[in-house]
């Protein structure tokens, strides 16, 4: 016991070792308080138009319920955005026409094409993916932020806009995908809104003039 | 040595072995978790990296705040537990920290992994590692900080626990349910692993304890078996020291009663040269040197056997022969029946010294005889502590002594330690090189006593009454090593010091001489003395000379002849054999020497050669000097011989031309009837006579240039048209001869150069004339060349003559007075052979010079040189296009051409002619009543002034002679200009020098005539100075001209 004798600390350096544990405590707490505030900051949320915008090559699907899902390629925020659409539209037995529109400038689509999201969006089943070159459908819609998302109804009128996830990046049922669930099978709700967390989008800019949807293209 | 005292060991209770592995292995799993902080700081980082990057604005992108949450928050999580771990291992304060940071590494994975399930085992793997710990306390902690965790985010971020925000409580339970699920299943896991912990070390203590008992049972026995052995040691070592003591100093062999060897030590088989097996069974005969007699070894056996002790010194000899001395005892050891059982015998080595005895009595042996020689000896030795107290002295030493009226004893002073015997200092310095340990030698003059001094000594000593002593001293050792004692040598060196100063003397006369000296040996030739003279002579010294012989220095002579000169000189000694030959010096250089060699037969064994040299460089060069000067003086003396023969010569030849033509017109008939024959015979006079004059000036110029009397004129004279006249002037004469005379220009030539024109025309007639007489084919030229780096002219005479050999270029570029090329030349081409040296001193006179090149057969050249003088600035002009006025024509001179186409006259002119000669008289009047002059004669001086004075209108003209009885023409002249007589007087004189001329004028005479009386000249002047005085005559322009002038002065 002499050994551990001599380790234990004298009293002036256990008091001294408790306070600088003490601060350690409040810098770890604080930190971990930062991180998961950064986490559920969403962006603010656009407005997208309550009608199928005109002059838009994306066509309404008038049979079921269009669901278009607005992604950065390069966002890692957005991977969890698209495991849970995924989840959703297995969920809605293909009771909607989903679309994810992958925001790309078009000097960088060859690289950009080659990211994780793309490559995840290319494998959901029953998901069409869509290159919208430099932001342009993102700008018809009136959207910013990616991985969110615009449910319309056959009419085209706008039923939901907003995140599908809980948190940045976090995957785990939320209340963005009951509600799109619940609108899917035919339940009248409300136009909703729901926090979205994800990087900006690509948008086309305005000296360029928007005149028409260019640059979209089709992946599936 | 270890202590007998058993040891008690400290072991340690059950618990407190309990609690040292608690503690151990609490620290162990502390450095196991601060290697597991790192590596999940590390982890977390990969994943944020992986996962997300960056995050994106746009097109625009920006690191992702998760990696610097993983980078900060991580390294915030690590940095404590790693700090405790450092600082307080195994302490409780350590564990708990790191069970807080464990825990919330599982939620910092959670954030970064997005919330995926599988980050949440973290937590249940993190639980099951802090229960390493056997502290439940620890597993405490962790579930309340991932409690406060759970409900704190769970609070403020409600969707973050369960997804959504409104999930069932009951999840929350199934969380808590699963994690507190397996905290008891750990807690019990350490509780059981704390018991058998307990029992694990309380069997530890007991086993400890059992050990101890043990180990201070083997330490008691252990010492006591130590204590044993270091006794036994300690006896052994003793009896080893015994053994080695006896074998290295004592000679040990046992024999049995029979005498043979039964046991014998290592220095008895080192010594004796044998090993122990080859002396085992062997007696000690074996070693017998034959040195003691029979009776020697029969007493010993005598002893030894009866069982007495025997002791004696005893030589034996070794197995190589070698001997060697014992001091050997032998101690019979006597068996239980009283019967000698063996014999001890115990030996030491005694070899040194016997040795050394066997030195000590041969030293004594010599000293007997050292002394008795010294005793003997002739030189004196004294032996003297260092006062000076005579310890022993031989008789020789005695008898110096007494010439000195010193009484030599033993116990007295020495004689150079008494009183006044020498100087204080000289004594210190020898007691003081002697204490040194030093050998002291020196000389000293000391004096004796007369009534000792020897009567046959026979050396002639300057001072009778002192003699010279040559002192040795050398220090004297004793046994000691310390210096007690002197040893003087003492001699009378009187007669060699005497011989030495005179040969010393002898040395530094011979030294100082000049001439050199050598002697060299008789029989080896080799040198055995030089003076400093010889040394310097040949440049060697004479250390390097004591190997040479006289024909190292003289290798010139020949080996037979140096041979005869030694043997004439060895029969002959004494007699001196003088001659000459040469010497080498050091440096190889020769040196003419004059030798005179003897042999001095009484000195060395076979006599030696006395060789004195003397140095004749400078007699011989003085010598040639005079040869040449003696050769010079005869060669000169047969010049003027042959000179003088030629001039009479000259002189006699036209001479008898001139009185046999006179002759014949005087007394015969048919010159005298027939004028063709007159006019002839007078054409030949005349023609001799100019000969005549021609060598008659020539001599004149000879006398006044060797009189330094020449002098030259520096006017303003143009070298063109001087060239252009000399050349016209002898156009007629080269024409004559049928060949050509050219003038070239080499270069563009001054215009006017500062030079005597008239002496250096006779330059240019005299070599024009030379080289158109010795040319019978071919041409003349002269070619002007301006030299201007020199200020120099040069005129080039080159004809294509018959030319000259070497030889007589040689004697004709000497320039000597009389000389010719040849002495058949005057036969052949006549001239005096002044004319060369006359025209190089007057082109020397002229700043420049002659030189001659000739080719026999083929022509010569003598170029002629003369100084431009100060013309600066000069004008050159380009003469070579310039056409010669005279070229290829025939040009009389003009003077002849005017005198014989315009008759002069001088009618009405009154002319006084004083002349004391009736045929000069009748000549020069006849010649100017000729041209129409009225002459009156008067017979002298004094007549001339009394006619003139008389009647002073009278005359227009005066010839006055200059030498005349009664009155001569200076004197007369000198009384006319006095009496105010201011017509002209031209004065007429056989002296053709400028001084004369100068002469002349000083007496008052307005020009002068040159005798003999050239008749053109006569009337020149004339008519000159007539229209000077009457306006009566028509001059024409070519009397007036200075070259006829000028002509009329020189001739």
């Amino acid at each position: 016991m002499t050994n551990s004798t001599k380790q234990i600390a004298s009293e002036p350096n256990r008091i001294a070792y408790q306070m600088l544990i003490a601060i350690w405590f409040v810098a770890v707490a604080s930190g971990f308080w930062l991180l998961t505030s950064y986490n559920f900051a969403s962006n603010t949320v656009s407005s997208a138009p309550t009608e199928w915008p005109t002059g838009t090559n994306l066509k309404l699907d008038t049979n079921s319920p269009t669901l278009l899902v607005f992604i950065h390629p390069q966002c890692p925020c957005s991977s969890a955005t698209l495991t849970e659409l995924e989840q959703l539209v297995s969920e809605v037995d293909q009771q909607v026409k989903c679309t994810i529109l992958m925001g790309c400038p078009s000097a960088k689509v060859d690289r950009w094409m080659r990211s994780s999201n793309v490559r995840t969006s290319l494998t959901m089943k029953g998901i069409q993916t869509v290159i919208d070159l430099d932001g342009a459908v993102a700008t018809r819609f009136n959207i910013t932020t990616s991985g969110h998302c615009l449910l319309y109804s056959v009419t085209g009128n706008l039923m939901f806009q907003g995140g599908i996830t809980t948190e940045r990046g976090h995957e785990g049922e939320s209340c963005g995908q009951i509600s799109i669930k619940n609108l899917i099978a035919g339940t009248p709700s409300r136009i909703a809104h729901f926090p979205v967390f994800g990087c900006e989008l690509v948008r086309m800019s305005e000296k360029a003039g928007f005149t028409k949807d260019c640059g979209q293209e089709a992946l599936k | 040595m270890m202590s007998t005292n058993p040891i008690i060991a400290n072991t340690m209770s059950g618990e407190e072995i309990k609690a040292r592995d608690i503690y151990l292995s609490r620290g162990n799993i502390d450095r196991l978790f601060a290697v597991l902080m790192l590596l999940q700081m590390i982890a977390a980082v990969i994943t944020a990296f992986v996962l997300s990057p960056t995050a994106w604005s746009g097109t625009q992108s920006k690191v992702h705040i998760h990696v610097w949450s993983a980078l900060l928050l991580g390294g915030l999580l690590a940095s404590m537990p790693l700090l405790l771990v450092f600082r307080l291992p195994g302490s409780t304060l350590t564990r708990h920290v790191i069970a807080v940071s464990q825990m919330l590494f599982g939620a910092l994975f959670i954030h970064l992994s997005g919330g995926r399930i599988e980050t949440h085992f973290h937590v249940f793997v993190s639980l099951a590692c802090l229960a390493f710990y056997n502290d439940w306390r620890v597993l405490l902690t962790a579930m309340v900080c991932t409690a406060i965790d759970h409900f704190a985010r769970g609070f403020l971020w409600p969707q973050s626990i369960f997804g959504i925000l409104t999930a069932s409580p009951w999840r929350s339970v199934e969380h808590a349910g699963w994690v507190l699920l397996e905290a008891l299943f750990l807690m019990i896991a350490i509780a059981g692993a704390m018991k058998h912990l307990t029992h694990s070390a309380n069997r530890e203590a007991e086993l400890e304890k059992l050990k101890s008992n043990f180990e201070n049972q083997v330490i008691t026995k252990t010492s006591e078996l130590a204590a044993a052995c270091e006794r036994a040691e300690k006896a052994l070592s003793e009896n080893l020291a015994f053994r080695y003591a006896l074998d290295r100093y004592a000679l040990l062999s046992i024999a049995d009663r029979s005498g043979k060897i039964v046991e014998a030590n290592k220095g008895f088989c080192e010594i004796s040269g044998y090993t122990a097996s080859e002396l085992l069974g062997q007696d000690h005969r074996i070693l017998n040197s034959g040195y003691h007699p029979r009776s020697f070894w029969i007493e010993m056996w005598k002893n030894i056997s009866s069982g007495v002790p025997w002791r004696n010194e005893v030589c034996n000899k070794s197995k190589d022969g070698s001997i060697y001395w014992v001091d050997s005892s032998i101690i019979p050891q006597l068996g239980s029946d009283g019967k000698v059982e063996r014999y001890i015998s115990l030996r030491f080595d005694i070899t040194e010294k016997k040795n050394a005895e066997h030195l000590v009595r041969l030293a004594n042996q010599r000293f007997q005889e050292l002394a008795s020689a010294v005793n003997r000896s002739p030189d004196c030795t004294v032996v003297t502590d260092l006062d000076g107290i005579v310890r022993f002295a031989n008789p020789a030493a005695c008898k110096l002594d007494r010439m000195f009226g010193h009484d030599l004893q033993i116990g007295s002073k020495a004689l150079l330690f008494t009183e006044n015997r020498i100087d204080e200092i000289s004594l210190h310095t020898l007691v003081a090189t002697i204490r040194s340990g030093h050998v002291f030698d020196g000389q000293f003059e000391l004096p004796c006593d007369s009534h000792e001094m020897p009567r046959s000594f026979g050396v002639d000593h300057t001072d009778q009454s002192k003699k010279i002593i040559q002192v040795t001293a050398s220090p004297l050792a004793n046994s000691e090593g310390t210096i007690d004692g002197i040893l003087i040598a003492k001699r009378d060196v009187t007669e060699g010091v005497t011989r030495q100063r005179d040969l010393e003397e002898i040395t530094s006369a011979l030294d100082a001489a000049t001439d050199c000296v050598f002697i060299v040996d008789a029989e080896s030739l080799l040198f055995v003395y030089v003076n400093q003279g010889a040394k310097e002579h040949v440049g060697y010294s004479f250390d390097e000379m004591r190997c040479m012989t006289p024909k190292d220095i003289n290798p010139y002579i020949a080996h037979q002849e140096f041979t005869d000169l030694l043997a004439s000189a060895m029969a002959t000694p004494g007699t001196a054999i003088t001659f000459r030959t040469e010497h080498r010096h050091r440096d190889g250089h020769r040196i003419p020497v004059e030798i005179s060699l003897q042999l001095i037969p009484n000195l060395g064994r076979v006599g030696r050669y006395l060789a004195v040299v003397r140095d004749i460089t400078d007699q011989l060069q003085s010598e040639h000097v005079l040869q040449i000067a003696k050769e010079e003086a005869e060669s000169s003396s047969r010049s003027k011989s042959e000179f003088l023969a030629n001039m009479s010569h000259e002189i006699r030849t036209p001479m008898t031309a001139i009185l046999g033509f006179a002759d014949l017109l005087d007394t015969d008939e048919q010159y005298a009837s027939d004028p063709a024959l007159a006019a002839n015979a007078v054409q030949t006079i005349r023609s001799n006579a100019n000969h005549l004059l021609t060598i008659i000036n020539d001599i004149l110029d000879m006398s006044k240039i060797e009189a330094g009397k020449m002098t030259v004129e520096q006017i303003n004279t143009s070298p063109k048209k001087l060239a252009e006249e000399v050349t016209a002037l002898l156009q007629q004469q080269a024409f004559g001869k049928g060949i050509s005379i050219e003038l070239h220009f080499d270069s563009l030539i001054p215009s006017v150069i500062k030079t005597d024109p008239t002496r250096l025309r006779q330059i240019l007639l005299n070599l024009l004339g030379n080289a158109i007489k010795f040319t019978e084919v071919g041409s003349v030229k002269l070619v002007l060349k301006y030299l201007p780096d020199t200020c120099q002219i040069q005129f080039s005479v080159i004809d294509t003559g018959i030319g000259m050999t070497e030889e007589q270029c040689t004697v004709i570029g000497k320039f000597s007075s009389f000389a010719q090329a040849d002495g058949s030349t005057t036969r052949k081409f006549g001239g005096t052979g002044l004319g060369l040296r006359i025209s190089n001193s007057l082109a020397q006179m002229l700043g420049g010079c002659v030189q001659v090149s000739s080719e026999p057969g083929k022509g010569s050249t003598f170029i002629v040189t003369v100084a431009t003088g100060d013309v600066n600035p000069v004008e050159l002009i380009d003469a070579s296009n310039t056409p010669l006025p005279h070229q290829n024509k025939v040009v009389a001179p003009k003077i002849f051409e005017s005198a014989e186409a315009k008759p002069q006259s001088l009618l009405g002119i009154n002319i006084l002619l004083a002349e004391d000669g009736p045929d000069n008289q009748r000549l020069i009047s006849f010649h100017l009543r000729k041209v129409g002059a009225d002459v009156t004669i008067a017979e002298n001086g004094l007549r001339a002034f009394e006619q003139i004075t008389a009647t002073p209108e009278r005359f227009h003209l005066v010839f006055m002679d200059m030498q005349m009885p009664e009155l001569d023409g200076y004197e007369a002249t000198r009384r006319l200009r006095d009496w105010g007589y201011k017509q002209p007087i031209i004065a007429l004189t056989a002296h053709a020098m400028e001084s004369d001329r100068l002469k002349c004028i000083e007496a008052g005479c307005n020009n002068y005539a040159s005798k003999p009386i050239h008749r053109e000249n006569l009337i020149a002047l004339a008519i000159q100075y007539a229209s000077e005085c009457k306006d009566i005559l028509e001059v024409s322009d070519d009397f007036a001209s200075s070259g006829v002038k000028s002509r009329s002065l020189v001739t």
